[in-house]
């Protein structure tokens, strides 16, 4: 046996007690250690929450008063009929009663496939459009006007006129005076479902 | 842990004693020959455990002072053994003291080499201590341990000079140890016959004077200098010495109170009379000086002692200190967590005090956070979307004001880009396109107005313009439109071709002009 097998052999269990107590020591470091970084991460969690719900809570008074009004006018909205599906047979007759109780002398309108105004947005709700192309024959330009302010009035949908052309009439042989061409989009809200 | 045992070894016998924190117990005697050998051997056996100390306290002991280049490591070591070799061939306990390096030249080092120069009368108890496996610390000669002791107590008196001669009483014999600046030089063991206080005093006062002679020829002190003699007394026996040795031209004799250096060393078993083996003894376990005599080998299990020590104190160690930042890692979580329990108590009282504040809210189908997106989407669609009216209204304002302009035609519509779809001639402007998203600030309300003007004036082409700039102005006497002119009834730009007009022509052309009004929504 070499002098430093001897040795070793001598000292086995002293090496034996410094090598555990070395990996002991580093264990209950490591635990400890693992434990005190998790309860950190925890109580910066908490703490971050706390300060997420006392600002809300702070707030809550201001939030209040603006809910309530934006819930009003969602309610408006509502009432107005703008969210759900396109009525697009209320739509026919109600321009039919208008050019009737008006006494307008033609309206001429091609109403085409709805789509989506734009991407989504945080509402929950999808804004939809049906473009419709106007054309009218008018006495008088009160006559485009009125009819465009009945259909704000009574359609279950945002009109939303985007142009209108209005052109004097030299045809002889027809009391029309003027001719309006417009583009109008009625605007929906579908609400998104999820999935 | 194990027990420390000392041996004092003279020429004669081996005395075993126990040291425990300065207390000194003679446990045996061995005398030198194979009966005293083997049970100096049994005795080992017994206490296989413990620490050995000799302390050897024989005349055999060679001091030779030299000096040597400075140089390190192994060569210092082989020249060391080298000059060992020299002075004391055979003796293999030996070792060399440091005494400083010469001021001058190459600053040599100045060694003072020792040996106990009579290994037969070591080899048969380092043979016993060899063979029982002893754990022996070292082997020490008393001249060593004075050393020590003269170093200190130089170093308390400091007016105490430089050179001095200590003197104790041994059973050995009369130890005189001569030290210059406090480092050993010389020391001479006189065996004394016999035991008797009058025969010690009597030796003290007659070795003194010779020792004297000795330093001097040898031209370890100055001739005509008085050597401080300090003698190593018990009280009761101090008078005696003091009698005895009287000072003389050469020798000035100094007593030292054995009992009071024992008790300030902390020796515990106070020597009887001025014997002071046990005080050198004790001086040797509790103050053990690095140099010492015996060969590496011989020490090999004492080292391996040590290392045992150092690894299970550093096992400790760690382990407490581990524990320790453990166990303060450990409070920190306990507290970390108890705060983190507080606040989230408080986070919830305080969330339902907020729900308590939502429950005033009125119930809704979806979060107050689609409620917010949905009208502000509502309302930047009714922003974009302007009513024809006040344009119209403005138009109508204007021709009340331009009698002789008469309409022909209006393209209203909402625009992102008001050069955008600008007519070359009299075609309509192109509205925004469907389904585009645009910021409302970009936004135009884009009226193109088509009219004409009375046939009678096509040739007065400077009462036209001014008929269509006081038009133009009427439109934006409010500063809230921006009007542009898009054609003239003719060209007067210098960047056209201007022509002339045939007054008699048979079809006469109606003078046109369009403008553009731009109101940002």
């Amino acid at each position: 046996m070499t002098p430093l097998a001897k040795t070793l052999q001598r000292i086995r269990w002293n090496l034996l007690l410094f090598l555990t107590t070395l990996v002991l020591g580093a264990a209950m470091l490591y635990f400890s250690r693992n434990l005190l970084t998790d309860a950190d991460k925890t109580h910066t969690q908490a703490m971050g929450k706390r300060g997420e719900v006392q600002g809300k809570l702070a707030n809550a008074r201001n939030e209040e008063q603006e809910l309530l009004e934006k819930f009003s006018r969602y309610q408006g909205i509502v009432a107005k009929g703008y969210i759900g599906s396109e009525r697009r047979l209320d739509w026919i007759e109600q321009i039919r009663k208008i050019k009737t109780t008006r006494k307008l002398l033609d309206v001429i309108y091609e109403l085409e496939p709805q789509q989506v105004l734009d991407g989504g947005n945080a509402s929950g709700f999808d804004f939809m459009a049906s473009k419709m192309r106007l054309q009218m024959q008018l006495l008088h330009e009160e006559d485009l006007l009125n009819f465009l302010a009945d259909l704000r009035d009574s359609m279950r949908a945002y009109i939303d006129v985007k142009s209108c052309n209005v052109i004097k009439q030299t045809r002889t042989g027809s009391s029309a005076q003027l001719a309006a061409e417009c583009m109008v989009e009625w605007i929906t809200l579908r609400e998104r479902t999820s999935g | 842990m194990p027990q420390r045992r000392l041996f004092y070894l003279d020429a004669h016998r081996l005395t075993a004693y126990h040291w425990h924190a300065g207390k000194l117990t003679t446990e045996d005697s061995f005398t030198s020959n194979s009966s005293g050998i083997d049970a100096f051997a049994a005795y080992l056996a017994l206490h296989k455990q413990d620490l050995f100390y000799l302390l050897a306290d024989v005349v055999e002991e060679g001091f030779q002072p030299d000096v040597i280049p400075h140089v390190q490591g192994r060569d210092r070591t082989a020249l060391l053994k080298r000059k060992n070799d020299q002075y004391f061939h055979g003796a293999a306990l030996n070792l060399a003291i440091p005494l400083g390096r010469e001021t001058t030249g190459r600053r040599d080092d100045r060694m003072l080499f020792l040996a106990l120069t009579k290994p037969q009368l070591f080899e048969p108890w380092l043979a016993a201590l060899r063979d029982a496996e002893a754990q022996l610390v070292g082997v020490y000669s008393l001249p060593l341990i004075g050393n020590a002791f003269a170093k200190a107590h130089v170093s308390k008196n400091r007016d105490h000079p430089a050179q001095f001669l200590l003197v104790s009483v041994t059973r050995a014999g009369l130890r005189q140890t001569y030290l210059d600046n406090g480092q050993l030089r010389f020391s001479r063991l006189t065996p004394l016959s016999g035991d008797s206080l009058d025969e010690i005093t009597t030796a003290c006062s007659i070795e003194s004077a010779r020792i004297y002679q000795y330093l001097i020829g040898y031209r370890l002190f100055e001739r005509g200098s008085k050597l401080t003699t300090l003698v190593l007394t018990h009280p009761a026996q101090t008078t005696i010495f003091q009698e005895r040795c009287r000072d003389t031209g050469d020798v000035h004799f100094e007593f030292l109170d054995l009992i009071a250096e024992s008790g300030r060393y902390g020796l515990k078993t106070m020597p009887n009379d001025s014997h002071s083996e046990t005080f050198f003894l004790h001086l040797m376990a509790r103050n053990t000086p690095r140099e010492q005599f015996a060969e590496s080998a011989e020490r090999r299990l004492y080292r391996l002692w040590q290392t045992r020590l150092a690894l299970n104190t550093a096992s400790v160690v760690i382990f407490l200190s581990c524990l320790i930042f453990s166990a303060k890692q450990l409070i920190q979580f306990y507290n970390l967590q108890e705060d983190t329990q507080q606040v989230q108590q408080q986070a919830e009282a305080t969330g339902r005090q907020y729900a308590v504040a939502l429950k005033a809210l009125p119930q809704m189908p979806f979060t107050s956070n689609s409620l917010r997106a949905l009208i502000e989407r509502y309302d930047t669609l009714v922003k974009q979307t302007p009513a024809l009216e006040p344009m119209y209204q403005r138009i109508s304002a204007a021709l009340q004001q331009a009698q002789r302009v008469e309409l022909d035609r209006i393209d209203w519509k909402v625009g992102a880009n008001p050069d955008e779809g600008k007519p070359t001639g009299d075609g309509p402007a192109k509205p925004v396109a469907a389904g585009k998203v645009v910021q409302s600030q970009d936004l135009f309300v884009v009226a193109d107005v088509y009219a004409q003007l009375p046939v009678s004036l096509k040739n007065d082409e400077r009462t036209l313009k001014s008929i269509i700039d006081a038009f133009n102005v009427s439109l934006s006497k409010d500063g809230k439109v921006q009007v542009r002119v898009l054609k003239l009834p003719f060209d007067v730009e210098s960047t056209k071709t201007l022509r002339s007009t045939d007054d008699d022509a048979a079809v006469v052309e109606v003078p046109r002009f369009s403008v553009r009004i731009l109101q940002k929504l």
